[in-house]
């Protein structure tokens, strides 16, 4: 039985998309592939909203597409960051661990030292 | 990467959309067979995590941002269908839509003439015209004498130039005067007098040839040479290219052509169109006197000039009265206490425009609006209508997952279409509008360039109507259309009444809307055709039945003042041997036309000079012997002038009733006296008292007048008045005196030939033309509004067939069912009443400085109007009411 998937929280889909990108030239499917993977199976990702958030990061600049063909032999639309894409990745995810950590502290506050 | 470039690789977007999703979902069915699934099952579970392939493309395509242009390809490409396909409403719609835009679209073109135009210069927008007068006034549209602008130029530190011009008429030969045969007939030109740097402030160039050097506008007399229009190249020299170096005889006088004007190029004003451009030193070969030059008192000229750069209007409006103030000390005499109010061109021009015209535009343009949302309203019903019987349509796109936002934006789409079409139909209207506002302007002995036809700015203006309108009809109906019942509509009970009470609300709303703009729109017709009424019934103080008047201008052929004198009686006893000829008179400007001429102030025998700006300033005339008997304007008292008024005789003038009452109590006390005007002229004797009249507009009180002898006053231009014994002789008159002109002098031009009632055409041109567009108004408003409550009536009754049946076959009459439908109409009809009864209270309030001889409050008009709207608003409903009363109570229930 796996364990119970969580939604993921509004707004990180765009943050994760990048970060995968930011590995190198990659596909929707494998995009979802590894978001899955490297969350351990936790995180639901929501194959639908993945690739609306992928043509807006692709209309904003983030991101940039090639087609080319796959290790089978079939042509696919390669996703890979721009240096825009690059920059927005590092004031986000700067952002992110800044917010998780704060959060984290309000949340290991003992009832009583409040 | 613009839009349009998006459009154009739309398809190829889509295709890779399509690729790319294909792609994820073999991908993951081949991923899942590998984990064990069966193929089908792997495609299910595939497509189950992706979702539904058509709303993440819809996603894809929102997020891409072009989703909206592909919306409103296929939101047009529908709204056509639509609107193809119900060409009834479509055509009333479009029409009504039509008649509204139309109208506004005309009258504007027609404001857009008179005040909006900016002249063909160089930015016109930066041309500024300064007007000089005294410092009490508040506003100031004075001219400038030529010794005052010479200084201005020289002294001002903030224009960068400034130019003088004063226009001028002249007869216009190819040939000298005297010499010229019957085929080469004179012909009265306008033209302007201008300085040196004119061509360069109005940033115009010559098509041909040169502008004046600056060594021609020096001297006095010394350079004859011209620059012609493009139209007086075009008549006189047959557009010959080798125009320049030619010759051209302007009163008489041999002038050099240097140079022809495009076009475009009409001149300094927007309502005269001129033929030719001289330098203004060569003002006394047009009839200036020779002191033009020097005499600071004599306001000639008109200026135009343009900023430096980093100056601001108001800068330099305080440089120029700086220099004004200088000028008042130097010249006491002339200039003390003056001003000078500086303005852009286009701004003077609107805020020198007579109060009747720019309030007259105004009104015409509410009321032209009115129209408009009285078409709006008629069309919002209209669509209220059609969105019941589309409730079916419109409920199961909703059902089927359409946002209620996309549904409005698709009747949106529609009724913009819809207006568009309706502005376009408009703009032919208006075409049409425009040519008989323009052909009903009175005929006038100038070269009027006023031009009425819609242009660009009117078409952007248009356009923005159109949009709007759309938008404004469209968008309460596409609201509550897209706030359908689902289950109701899918069931089909939409059309039952129950349903419908707030669209029935709204619709009745919009009855009652439209027929208050009508009452209002039609109170004020009905305003103005009674104050035209009057206008035509007002008894001006003479009378033009019989009469025929012509121009003729003997100083533009060079007569001088002895030659002019001669000719004048001798004319005059020449026409008056004509058979059918009762009498014959001159004067210098046909009354109630566009004379200005005044004199003042009057100063009482032994009386000294009153302060300045104080005492009576008196409009006059000059006129000859007989002019009392030839205009049929009785004299009270006295006599008439005669022949031996000469200026060697003593001075003598005619006064009117109100001139005599408010100086000397009464005609017969003043009969006898003598007065003077300030700073010195002789005495004149009042010989004649003449019944009072009216002089310069319709609209007048009473005013002080007085007639001067013409054979004391030099003149030059002069009107002829013959009056015919009987009106059928006017034409033979007419031709008989042109006869007699042409046997003295075939030189001597003859224009603005006018007979019996068109010497009134001026004079009632104001209260026609608001009579005519208040007429057309009223009956816009009226049939738009009759349209509206027709269609609602209608509508209402077919909704009301059922509930009628039932009535009627538990033994209601055919009297109730009447009742029942009329009252149910009437009841809007009558709260649509009483607010446009209130508005038209408050509105022409406005109106009254605008209305001769009715009051405001007009009780015919007040009476009239709401008794005819009751009576066509009772025939749109007993129509439908009758057709409520011939259901068939069998055929009505089984309806369902």
């Amino acid at each position: 039985m796996a364990p119970p998937k969580s939604d993921l929280p509004q707004g990180t889909l765009d943050l994760l998309i990048l970060k995968v990108a930011a590995l190198g030239p990659v596909h929707g499917y494998a995009i979802a592939q590894r978001l899955e993977q490297a969350s351990r199976g936790v995180v639901q990702v929501p194959q639908g909203s993945l690739y609306p958030a992928l043509h807006r990061l692709e209309n904003r600049g983030l991101l940039a597409a090639d087609w080319k063909a796959t290790e089978t032999g079939r042509e696919a639309k390669f996703y890979r960051l721009t240096r825009k894409g690059r920059a927005q990745l590092e004031t986000e995810t700067a952002g992110w661990l800044r917010l998780t950590e704060a959060v984290g502290l309000i949340l290991k506050l003992s009832e009583g030292s409040a | 990467m613009t839009w349009w470039h998006r459009l154009l690789q739309r398809r190829k977007q889509e295709e890779e959309l399509d690729k790319e999703l294909r792609f994820h979902l073999d991908q993951h069915t081949s991923d899942l067979i590998a984990q064990g699934y069966s193929a089908a099952e792997a495609r299910r579970q595939a497509r189950l995590a992706l979702g539904g392939p058509e709303q993440v493309k819809e996603q894809c395509r929102d997020a891409r941002g072009t989703r909206w242009l592909g919306d409103l390809l296929q939101d047009l490409r529908y709204g056509v269908r639509i609107l193809a396909r119900q060409p009834g409403f479509t055509a009333v719609a479009a029409l009504a839509l039509a008649l509204g835009i139309g109208v506004n679209t005309a009258i504007l073109s027609a404001v857009n003439g008179f005040v909006l135009r900016p002249l063909p210069v160089e930015k016109p927008e930066e041309l500024l015209a300064p007007y000089w007068g005294r410092k009490v006034d508040r506003q100031v549209w004075g001219d400038f004498s030529y010794p005052n602008y010479v200084d201005l130029r020289a002294q001002n530190k903030s224009l960068a130039d400034l130019c003088a011009w004063r226009e001028t008429s002249a007869g216009v030969s190819s040939g000298e005067s005297r010499k010229g045969g019957e085929d080469e007939r004179a012909e009265v030109v306008w033209g302007e007098l201008v300085s040196d740097n004119y061509f360069a402030v109005m940033g115009v160039k010559p098509m041909l040839g040169r502008s004046f050097l600056p060594e021609e506008v020096r001297t006095p007399n010394t350079h004859p040479v011209a620059v012609i229009s493009h139209s007086l190249w075009q008549r006189r020299f047959n557009a010959d290219a080798g125009v320049v170096g030619k010759t051209i005889y302007l009163n008489g006088q041999q002038f050099t052509v240097i140079g022809v004007m495009p076009k475009s190029f009409l001149g300094s004003t927007f309502y005269l169109y001129h033929s030719f451009w001289v330098p203004v030193m060569m003002a006394q070969k047009f009839g200036r006197r020779a002191d033009w030059q020097t005499d600071r008192g004599s306001a000639l000229f008109r200026l135009y000039g343009r900023l430096k750069p980093g100056v601001t209007l108001a800068q330099a409006e305080i440089d120029l009265n700086s220099v004004a103030g200088t000028l008042g000390q130097l010249y006491p005499r002339e200039d003390a206490d003056t001003k000078i109010q500086l303005t852009t061109e286009l701004n003077g021009r609107y805020d020198a425009a007579t109060s009747v015209i720019k309030y007259g535009g105004f009104l015409a343009l509410c009321v032209a609006g009115l129209v408009l949302l009285v078409a709006c309203a008629n069309v919002a019903s209209l669509m209220l209508a059609r969105a019941v019987s589309r409730a079916r349509e419109i409920g199961i796109r909703l059902a089927i997952g359409a946002s209620r936002g996309r549904i409005v934006r698709q009747l949106l789409t529609e009724s913009v279409l819809l207006a568009l079409l309706g502005g376009a139909l408009g703009w032919v209207l208006a075409y049409w509008g425009a040519d008989v506002i323009q052909a009903s302007f009175p005929h006038v002995p100038y070269p009027v360039a006023i031009d009425f036809a819609p242009d660009v700015y009117v078409l952007k203006w248009m356009l923005v109507v159109s949009l709007s309108t759309g938008v404004i009809f469209g968008l309460a109906p596409a609201l509550i259309a897209s706030r359908a019942d689902l289950v109701a509509v899918i069931k089909g009970a939409a059309t039952s009444p129950s349903h419908g009470r707030r669209r029935w609300n709204l619709r009745g709303a919009l009855v009652v809307a439209q027929i208050t703009i009508s009452i209002v729109v039609l109170i004020c017709a009905g305003l103005f055709i009674r104050s035209m009424r009057a206008a035509l019934e007002t008894d001006p103080g003479f009378r033009t039945e019989n009469l025929v008047t012509m121009m003729i201008n003997p100083r533009l052929l060079g007569y001088d003042q002895k030659a002019i004198w001669r000719l004048f009686p001798e004319l005059l006893r020449r026409i008056e041997t004509q058979p059918g000829v009762r009498a014959a008179a001159l004067t210098d400007e046909f009354p109630l036309t566009v004379s200005d001429l005044a004199r003042g102030p009057v100063v009482k025998e032994g009386e000294a000079d009153p302060p300045p700006n104080q005492g009576v300033i008196s409009d006059c005339t000059f006129v000859s012997p007989k002019y009392f008997d030839t205009m049929q304007t009785p004299l009270v008292l006295g006599r008439d002038f005669t022949e031996r008024d000469t200026a060697d005789a003593s001075p003598v003038v005619i006064v009117n009733q109100e001139f005599a009452r408010r100086l000397y109590g009464s005609a017969e006390s003043a009969l006898g006296r003598r007065f003077r005007f300030a700073q010195g002229t002789p005495l004149m004797e009042i010989v004649g008292v003449a019944k009072d009249g009216l002089y310069r507009s319709l609209y007048e009180d009473r005013r002080p007048y007085m007639f001067l002898p013409i054979y004391q006053q030099a003149q030059g231009a002069v009107t002829l008045l013959i009056s015919a014994q009987a009106a059928g002789d006017l034409q033979a008159v007419a031709e008989g005196t042109r006869r007699e002109i042409a046997k003295i002098d075939a030189g001597l031009p003859v224009v603005g030939v006018m007979m019996a009632e068109e010497n009134m055409s001026i004079a009632y041109y104001g209260p026609r033309l608001a009579a005519g567009m208040a007429t057309t108004f009223g009956v816009l408003a009226l049939v738009l509004a009759t349209m509206g409550l027709y269609s609602v009536m209608t509508y209402a009754v077919s909704q009301r067939t059922h509930e009628i049946g039932i009535r009627m076959a538990l033994g209601a009459q055919v009297r109730d069912v009447l009742r029942l439908v009329l009252s149910q109409g009437m009841r809007m009809v009558l709260i649509g009443l009483l607010l446009g009864l209130v508005g038209a209270f408050a509105l022409t309030r406005v109106l009254a400085s605008l209305l001769l001889g009715v009051g405001a409050t007009d009780p015919v008009t007040f009476v009239g109007v709401p008794l005819l709207l009751v009576a066509v608003a009772l025939l749109a409903c007993y129509i439908p009411a009758r057709r409520a009363a011939r259901v068939d109570p069998l055929v009505a229930l089984r309806h369902e």
